[in-house]
C-alpha cells in the first residue's frame, strides 16, 4: 500500500479499497494542514475546513480526471473549503492574531542560524506574528495565493490549478497581496529591502542615518546577512 | 485602492517574511485523530460512495459515547451530577430552521466547491431537515440534520422542538429506539442526536447564562466540539 502512487491510491479508493483514502490523506495531511492553518488563521477553523475538504475529496474521488497531480487536486479541494468558510465568516470580527501562535509557539526551522539565540528567535517570532496578523487582513483570494506560492512554495502554475484560475491571476493576486503586506509590515519604510533576515520595523537608529527619509536604495545592510 | 509598486528588493523581503511564517509543524494529534475518525465514519456507512443523500448511518453508533460531562466537570470544576439524558430527537424535530436568517450566513450557504452533500443540504433544505416519517427502521436517517451553513439557525430551531423538551426534562421518549446522542448532558443541559454532514453527531445545549446558552456540536467519538454558537435560551 505504501508504495502505491497517489493516483493509484485514489483509484483504489474509488474501487472500494477501505484503506486507500486514509493512506492518501496521511501522506499529505501535514502540508494540507499547513495550508489550511495559514489560510484560515486559527487551528479550529483550519480543522473544520480541512474536514470539509476531506469529506468532499472522499466523495468526489471519482471526479478526479488525472489531468493534474493528486496533491494539486487535494489542495484545490481543501483551499476551496477554506475559502468557503472564510466567505461565510466574513461578517465575524477578525481576531487580532491567529490562535495558533500561542499554541504552537516555539517552532524552529524558521530562523536559519538563530536556534541557539533567544533574542533572534524572539525577533523571528515577532516578525512571524506580524506577518500572520497582516495576512489575515488581505482579501481571501490574495491570502490563499500567497499562502500557496510564497509560504508553501508551490509553482504558480500549480497554484493556478489549485485556485482554478489563470496563471496571470495568481501572479496578480500575489503582487497585490505582497504590496499590501509591504505597507502593513513597514517594508516600504525600511531603508533597503534586501537585508534584515527577520525584518522587524526599522529600529530606532542609534547611528545617524545617512539614508534619505524614505525610499529604497543605499546598500546599508548592517551586517553581512544570510541572504544573497 | 492602488497598491504601491514594490521594488524587487522590497518584494523579496515580503516573500522571505512570508516564507519564514510558514507553518512547519505536523498536524496536531487531536486533529489527525478527528479526521481519521471522520474517514472511518465515511467508510462505516454502507454503500458510501458519492451519493450525497445517503444518510444511512447504521444503527450501531459510529463511535462510543464520549463522556463529555466528565471532561467538563474536570475543566470547570463544577460538581454537577451527570444526568445522562438519553434522549432522541426524531420526529419531534420537524420544523427546523425555516428562517435561516442568522447573521453569519453567507447567502446560499454551501459553496461551489463544498462537499456535494453540503450543497444538497441547501438545495433540499426542508426535505433534509423535515420528518422522514416513512421508515420503521429507526436509524440515523430519522435524525434532524444540522446544516453546516446554518448551524446557529438549526440549533435554535431544534431548541423549540419536543425533542429538546424531552432531552431537557429527561422525559422518556417513545422514540427511545432511535439512535442516542453520543454525548452526555449534565443537569440543566440537553443533548440531542443529530446528523451533521451525514455523520452521526450530537447537539449539546449547555446551561443558560442569563438569556443565552451555548450550543456545541460533537461528532460522535470526538471530545472536541466541532461547532459552537450562542443562541437565545428563551423559547418563544
Amino acid at each position: 500500500m505504501t508504495d502505491a502512487s497517489d493516483a493509484e491510491l485514489l483509484r483504489r479508493h474509488v474501487d472500494g479499497d477501505a484503506d486507500a483514502f486514509g493512506e492518501l490523506f496521511r501522506r499529505h495531511r501535514d502540508r494540507l494542514w499547513a495550508v489550511a492553518l495559514r489560510t484560515m488563521g486559527n487551528p479550529d477553523d483550519a480543522a473544520d475546513a480541512l474536514q470539509d475538504g476531506l469529506i468532499s475529496a472522499f466523495r468526489r474521488a471519482e471526479s478526479f480526471r488525472g489531468d493534474a497531480q493528486v496533491t494539486t487536486w487535494l489542495h484545490r479541494i481543501v483551499v476551496n473549503a477554506c475559502l468557503d468558510r472564510l466567505r461565510s465568516q466574513k461578517v465575524r470580527a477578525a481576531d487580532a492574531l491567529p490562535d495558533d501562535l500561542d499554541q504552537y509557539a516555539g517552532r524552529g526551522s524558521l530562523s536559519t542560524a538563530s536556534v541557539a539565540d533567544p533574542a533572534a528567535e524572539a525577533e523571528a517570532d515577532e516578525s512571524r506574528r506580524m506577518v500572520l496578523a497582516a495576512l489575515e487582513t488581505l482579501p481571501h483570494d490574495q491570502r490563499a495565493a500567497l499562502v500557496l506560492v510564497d509560504m508553501e512554495g508551490y509553482p504558480v502554475a500549480d497554484v493556478a490549478e489549485m485556485l482554478d484560475c489563470a496563471v496571470g491571476t495568481v501572479k496578480s493576486r500575489c503582487a497585490r497581496g505582497r504590496a499590501k503586506l509591504a505597507g502593513l509590515l513597514g517594508v516600504l519604510r525600511e531603508p533597503e529591502a534586501g537585508d534584515r533576515a527577520h525584518g522587524n520595523q526599522a529600529p530606532a537608529a542609534r547611528v545617524p542615518s545617512s539614508e534619505p527619509p524614505r525610499g529604497p536604495p543605499g546598500d546599508t545592510s548592517p551586517r553581512p546577512d544570510d541572504h544573497a | 485602492m492602488t497598491e504601491p509598486e514594490l521594488t524587487p528588493a522590497q518584494e523579496d523581503v515580503v516573500r522571505r517574511r512570508l516564507a519564514a511564517a510558514r507553518h512547519t509543524e505536523p498536524m496536531p494529534d487531536e486533529v489527525a485523530e478527528r479526521l481519521d475518525l471522520v474517514i472511518a465514519g465515511l467508510h462505516d456507512r454502507p454503500g458510501d460512495q458519492p451519493t450525497e443523500t445517503d444518510v444511512s448511518i447504521s444503527e450501531t453508533p459510529v463511535a462510543p459515547v464520549v463522556d463529555l460531562a466528565a471532561r467538563r466537570r474536570r475543566r470547570l470544576t463544577q460538581g454537577l451530577v451527570a444526568a445522562a439524558f438519553v434522549v432522541v430527537a426524531g420526529v419531534g424535530a420537524t420544523q427546523l430552521a425555516q428562517s435561516g436568517n442568522e447573521a453569519d450566513m453567507s447567502s446560499g450557504g454551501a459553496p461551489a466547491q463544498a462537499p456535494e452533500g453540503a450543497a444538497r443540504d441547501d438545495g433540499t433544505r426542508s426535505e433534509a431537515i423535515g420528518p422522514t416519517g416513512t421508515g420503521d427502521h429507526l436509524s440515523a436517517d430519522r435524525l434532524p440534520t444540522v446544516r453546516p451553513g446554518h448551524f446557529r439557525a438549526d440549533a435554535l430551531s431544534l431548541q423549540e422542538t419536543a425533542a429538546y423538551d424531552a432531552a431537557l426534562s429527561s422525559t422518556p421518549s417513545p422514540l427511545s429506539a432511535l439512535p442516542k446522542p453520543c454525548v452526555r448532558a449534565d443537569e440543566g443541559e440537553a443533548a440531542i442526536a443529530v446528523s451533521y454532514r451525514q455523520l452521526q453527531a450530537a447537539l449539546l445545549y449547555l446551561r443558560p447564562v442569563d438569556d443565552t446558552r451555548t450550543v456545541e456540536l460533537y461528532l460522535c467519538g470526538d471530545t472536541t466540539p466541532l461547532r459552537r454558537a450562542t443562541v437565545s435560551a428563551t423559547q418563544p
